[in-house]
Parts: structure tokens; C-alpha cells; sequence
């Protein structure tokens, strides 16, 4: 099995959730949990996405769920730097059309 | 059960044989009984009885609550359904101790609150209360109170209370077991009929030379993939495909849910891209968070060998003949995230054509060595069946993919025009 993992780190104003491995089922609760979570922390959100190597549905319905709540609360929610294998989801579902998704940081805050 | 230490200590050989004779009488009916809290009720009377005590509660842990609640009493005044906290009082230090506790005057002891007095109203003197112990810990505490001649509970008592205790907290495990059976059960019953009803909601398989055929296979019980045709005035024909993100119940609901929306407005002959936006407005308004629904929906017309549709986040339209496959990826986002989103039409000519239409459950499908099957394996898959006609064909496609590891459900329909 692939190493999986997460790391929530404080950047100015932003949270950056970092997420590695794959995001299926097993483990999609818990990131949905963390970018809830984040949010307690920071009015803005980047769940940096470089070392996901799979994700399916479930985990995707994670990061609509932050999106979701940055919308309703006034918050902002961003996609760093996807990997290939996510893109590709991203991208066949034309979720490129409803998330903010930037090569890093200093994008997003300028987005 | 001669082994037990009472047999050595109690003053011969007839209170031995009394009390042997008690046990294996308790032992048995308790485990054959099918009503809980009349056997306990009724061994409680005779424990009571053996050891000439006032009193007796048989006293079990609702887990949930952290309290003891009392099952089966016997004595002057009825406390059955008594809540007590499960941490508290000598009752509950027999139970997180997990041994017997002997007390000869109750009112110097320092756990003794006296709470179940001040409801009873018989003032405790001498208690003995041991706790009914079963593989998963202790589950409860039988108790006995105030010798009726006065005298103290000895160790004699102790040891026969123990006895009597082992096939107590036996039945009443198991009945706490066969509950938890039937709970399961009863779920499994109730997720077998939504699933019945869900499988009632497909439309049923039309013969005849009818363009389109579908599966639909789920991950678990129910599913959060559905498909749908529906013929149209005009002799179009109306199709809808999706998979609701998530499992379960939840998926299942607004599966029904989005399956009748979409029906309702494909019957109305909506433009395919109008179809999507409505449904899309409506979901958002409705779906709770982190909820979304891909979906292609559209029309075929048998007159032009056409067929139009829009794709939400679906994955993408495969077109396959005999020059080879064209891939048409979604152009609009998922349903239910964000409203007023426009999902342009698109078309193709089925001319000697079949259109196949798969759930992401299908690209998800595993090889032994976890690899996914991908939108290119895909492509692939129905490139080498190919040849078939159309029902052998989808069911070969079909019995490929169970071959593989399938976690999500799967569905798949295909058009193709009749010969």
C-alpha cells in the first residue's frame, strides 16, 4: 500500500492542508474532517494536492464540501498545485470549472 | 460445577446437594429461556429464597447511558427500571471492580449513598453483590440485601452467589447478543427493500430491436448509480445516466431523487443543456454539502440515427464503429455544486455507431495488481467485443469487469441503431 498522509501548516492569512497517497473511501472521512477542520483555523483554504496519487469520488466530495463552505461562509477555498493523477479526475468531471486551482501559494493569494 | 468452593464449605451434605440442585436447576432454565426478564425474575426469587435474604435486584450496564438499570427484583418493593450511575454505590463498585463486595453494615462502608433506600424505603444493612461477568467484561450486578434472620452474609453465601451469577450474566450476554442480531437483521431487511425499490425504478429491458440496453451492478446493498429511458411523443427516444457521489442510504435517497428530476424534465423534451441547468439549479438548492451528482442525459432519434446529449461531470461519451472510437469528455461541471452553470450539447451520428455511456465505477475497476482500467481501458474493452451483438456483448464487457475489483457500483448503457 501506498504511504498516506496530511499536514495542516499556517501561512499568513491561509491554512495550507497538504494531503499525500491515495484518497479513497477508506480514508476521504477523515480529509473531509481536516478541511472542515482547517477552517476553524483560517477564513482561507489551499489543500495542496502534489503527492496524491489516486483520488476517487468520495475524496473529491471532500473538497467540494470545503469548497462549499467557503462559498456559504464568505471564506476562500483553493486546489494547489494537483498532481497529474488529479488533474485528470479534475479535469474528466470539468471540475477545472468550479475550483480556483493554482500552481501555489503566492497564486492563490494573488487570485 | 462441583468444583465450586461452596460445595466444600457449606454445613453438609444436604445444603450441599440443596444448593447443587439450585444451581443446575438455574442454569438450565436460564439458558433455554427466550424472555430475559421473566427467567432472571424468577431465578432472582429463588436466589433470594436459598440464602434467605430480604431482598435481591438483578442490576444491568446500558452501555450507552453509563448507568445500571435494574431488570428483575425481588423484595417488599418493586425497583425494576431503576436507573442508577454505573460508577457509584456498592452495586457499582462490584461492577467496575469486577468483585464480589461483601458488606456487613452498610452504613459505615464509604461507597454506601443509600439511593436505593431513600426509593424502596427499607434501610440496607448487610448486602452481598457480585458482578456477572461474561468473555466482554462485566455486564452487571446481582445483589442481595438484609439476612431475614438478621445474621450476616458469609463467604458460604458469597461463593453460591457466585454460582448462581455465572449462568445469569450468561443469558443475559446472549440475549444481548440474539438483540444484536436481530437489529442486524432487520437493517439488512430494510436496505434488501430499498434496494428492491430502487431496482424497481430502472426501467425494465425492452426487446424488439429497442436501441438501448443498460446494467447497472452495485458496490454494496444499494446503489448511487441509476440510468433511465423513456420514449417521447415526437419518437425520440429519452436517456439519463448518473452516480451520485458517496454510498449508502444518503446516495440512495438522492439518487431517487435525481433520477424522478430528471425524468420529469427529459419528458418535457427539453434541449439537453436546459435539462441539465434546471436540474442543476434545483440540486443546489436542495443537496446538502460535499453532495454532487454526475449525469449525462440527452435523446436519441431512430429517424436521423442521432443522438444529442449534455454531460455534467460524467465520464466521457465513447462512440465506437468500425473506423474506431471518438471520446466526447463532459463540458459542464457536476451537479448540485455550484448554480447557474451552462452544459453545451453535443452530438453524434450512429450510422453502423454504438454510444456507451459508464459510471466511474467502471474506470475505477481493478486489475490484481490495483492498476485502474482507465478511460483508455475502457475504450479498449469495448473495442474487443466489438464484434458481438449487442446483448452478448454487453454482457462479455460486463463479465470482464467482475473479473476485476470493483468498489463503486457500476453502470453502463449503450445505444446502438437496430440493423
Amino acid at each position: 500500500m501506498t504511504d498516506k498522509g496530511s499536514e495542516l501548516r499556517r501561512d499568513g492569512d491561509w491554512a495550507v492542508l497538504r494531503i499525500w497517497g491515495e484518497v479513497d473511501l477508506s480514508w476521504s472521512q477523515d480529509v473531509r474532517r481536516q478541511v472542515l477542520e482547517a477552517y476553524a483555523k483560517a477564513k482561507a483554504l489551499a489543500v495542496q494536492l502534489d503527492g496524491v496519487s489516486y483520488i476517487d469520488s468520495s475524496g473529491i466530495a471532500a473538497l467540494v464540501e470545503g469548497f462549499q463552505h467557503a462559498r456559504s461562509k464568505g471564506g476562500r477555498f483553493a486546489l494547489l498545485a494537483p498532481s497529474e493523477a488529479v488533474r485528470a479526475v479534475l479535469e474528466l468531471a470539468r471540475l477545472d470549472r468550479v475550483f480556483p486551482i493554482y500552481d501555489d501559494l503566492g497564486a492563490a493569494r494573488s487570485g | 460445577m462441583n468444583a465450586l468452593p461452596f460445595t466444600e464449605r457449606s454445613n453438609g451434605r444436604r445444603a450441599n446437594d440443596q444448593a447443587l440442585a439450585l444451581v443446575a436447576d438455574l442454569a438450565q432454565s436460564l439458558a433455554s429461556t427466550l424472555d430475559l426478564d421473566a427467567a432472571l425474575n424468577l431465578a432472582l426469587g429463588r436466589i433470594v429464597g436459598a440464602l434467605g435474604a430480604l431482598g435481591g435486584a438483578v442490576f444491568l450496564l446500558d452501555a450507552a447511558t453509563r448507568e445500571l438499570v435494574c431488570r428483575a427484583c425481588a423484595g417488599p418493593v418493586d425497583i425494576q427500571g431503576l436507573r442508577i450511575p454505573a460508577d457509584r454505590g456498592i452495586v457499582g463498585r462490584a461492577l467496575t471492580t469486577g468483585q464480589c463486595q461483601i458488606v456487613r453494615d452498610a452504613a459505615t462502608d464509604p461507597d454506601f449513598t443509600g439511593a436505593i433506600d431513600r426509593i424502596t424505603g427499607v434501610r440496607t444493612q448487610s448486602m452481598l453483590g457480585t458482578p456477572l461477568m461474561t468473555a466482554r467484561g462485566p455486564i452487571g450486578v446481582l445483589q442481595v440485601i438484609n439476612k431475614c434472620d438478621g445474621a450476616l452474609f458469609d463467604e458460604a453465601d458469597r461463593d453460591l452467589l457466585r454460582a448462581l451469577a455465572a449462568p445469569a450474566a450468561l443469558a443475559a450476554s446472549n440475549a444481548a447478543l440474539t438483540a444484536d442480531l436481530l437489529e442486524h437483521a432487520r437493517i439488512r431487511r430494510e436496505l434488501q427493500l430499498a434496494r428492491r425499490m430502487q431496482r424497481s425504478l430502472l426501467p425494465k429491458r425492452r426487446r424488439g430491436g429497442f436501441p438501448i440496453l443498460a446494467v447497472n451492478h452495485p458496490a454494496s446493498e444499494i446503489s448511487g448509480d441509476f440510468y433511465d429511458y423513456f420514449d417521447l411523443p415526437d419518437g425520440r427516444i429519452g436517456f439519463a445516466v448518473g452516480d451520485v457521489a458517496g454510498k449508502g442510504l444518503d446516495a440512495a435517497f438522492l439518487m431517487l431523487r435525481c433520477a424522478s428530476l430528471l425524468r420529469f424534465a427529459g419528458k418535457e423534451g427539453l434541449s439537453p443543456s436546459v435539462w441539465l441547468a434546471r436540474a442543476n439549479d434545483d440540486l443546489c438548492e436542495t443537496v446538502a454539502g460535499g453532495t454532487f451528482v454526475c449525469v449525462a442525459v440527452g435523446y436519441y432519434d431512430p429517424a436521423t440515427r442521432t443522438a444529442t446529449w449534455a454531460n455534467a461531470g460524467f465520464p466521457p461519451v465513447l462512440v465506437h464503429g468500425p473506423a474506431g472510437s471518438e471520446l466526447f469528455r463532459a463540458e459542464g461541471p457536476p451537479l448540485g455544486i455550484v448554480p447557474g452553470m451552462n452544459f453545451p450539447v453535443q452530438q453524434a451520428t450512429l450510422a453502423g455507431r454504438s454510444l456507451y455511456l459508464f459510471s466511474d465505477g467502471v474506470t475505477d475497476a481493478r486489475d490484481a495488481s490495483r492498476r485502474v482500467l482507465g478511460v483508455d481501458g475502457v475504450v479498449d474493452l469495448v473495442a474487443r467485443h466489438a464484434q458481438w451483438r449487442p446483448e452478448t456483448r454487453l454482457r462479455r464487457i460486463v463479465g470482464e469487469l467482475r473479473r476485476r475489483t470493483l468498489s463503486d457500483d457500476t453502470t453502463l448503457l449503450m445505444i446502438e441503431a437496430a440493423a
